[in-house]
């Protein structure tokens, strides 16, 4: 892991880098997406679920990203507080609206299944409420950010926010475990293999794929707008002080 | 048989048009992010350039 830190801690390489990678990511996202989208349409019905098993195509992939946009924020949050370095600072700011954005999709997709399903549209349980937690840390996590005039006093206290707020990420994984849900545990990554045939769990993992290189991409995007800002607002100080 | 005449259409159509929607919307304000913040800087950085 010695490469990362030694990585963004060039702003030049990566601006160089993420110049042709986010472009590439998009495409790679577009086709696995689509590819996804056929196989998950063309599968068959499942035998309990019927037709409303074509939203695990979409519900799963953008659950288990809000999670892992969660963790990258985390992660930068922690390079930014620790080394005080202003790109690990502008991924985690970059981060938290995609992983937003990702979690109001989980919770609505989620909705949208769980109605027909289990005959409402939300219940008070650990898994669903700990999202809903994960959802309402990340808008605390921007409105903090967006309150404070001072860069570096919001980048400390949106990192800071952001690592407390990590803890609820074991909450989330193991919630179906510790207490009783009507959400199901974990059907692809468990001992004996995924609980699914590989007519749902393939386009299943094309789509978790696809999901990952768009966030992948849109977060390098997001990260050099955050860049070209910092560098637009600090030639702006220069100008006015000529 | 299209996808709005099958049991269910009422949660499946919703969730894929609201995730369309939600990807359109992170791809746009993303992409809109980062070249309104980059025109901004190169147009300071030539009219920097100009006064000098």
């Amino acid at each position: 892991m010695t490469w990362a830190p030694a990585f963004l801690s060039n702003p030049e390489r990566f601006m160089a880098f993420s110049r042709w990678a986010a472009p590439m990511f998009g495409v790679i996202a577009a086709l696995l997406g689509a590819a996804g989208l056929y196989f998950g349409f063309t599968a068959p019905e499942d035998y309990q679920q019927g037709q409303t098993v074509r939203i695990m195509f979409i519900h799963v992939p953008a659950a288990q990203m809000s999670m892992f946009a969660y963790a990258c924020l985390g992660v930068a949050s922690f390079l930014s507080l620790i080394f005080r370095h202003t790109l690990a600072d502008c991924a985690a700011q970059a981060a938290a609206p995609l992983g937003a954005a990702f979690t109001f999709l989980a919770l609505v997709t989620g909705s949208l299944w769980g109605r027909p399903m289990w005959g409402t549209w939300w219940v008070w349980d650990g898994r669903l409420t700990s999202v809903l937690v994960l959802f309402l840390l990340y808008i605390a996590y921007m409105a903090l950010r967006a309150s404070m005039d001072d860069e570096v006093k919001a980048a400390r206290a949106g990192a800071i926010l952001a690592l407390v707020g990590s803890i609820n990420l074991p909450i989330i994984h193991y919630s179906v475990e510790w207490w009783n849900s009507l959400h199901q545990g974990s059907s692809i990554f468990r001992e004996g293999g995924p609980a699914m045939p590989p007519v749902f769990w393939i386009p299943l993992l094309l789509m978790a794929l696809a999901y990952m290189s768009a966030f992948g991409s849109l977060w390098l995007v997001r990260i050099r707008g955050e860049v070209w800002r910092r560098r637009a607002e600090a030639a702006a100080l220069r100008a006015a002080r000529r | 048989m299209s996808m709005l005449d099958v049991k269910y259409a009422e949660f499946i159509v919703p969730a894929f048009v609201i995730t369309g929607l939600v990807f359109a919307g992170m791809i746009g304000f993303s992409l809109n992010l980062s070249r309104r913040w980059k025109a901004r800087f190169e147009a300071l950085s030539r009219a920097g350039a100009d006064e000098e």
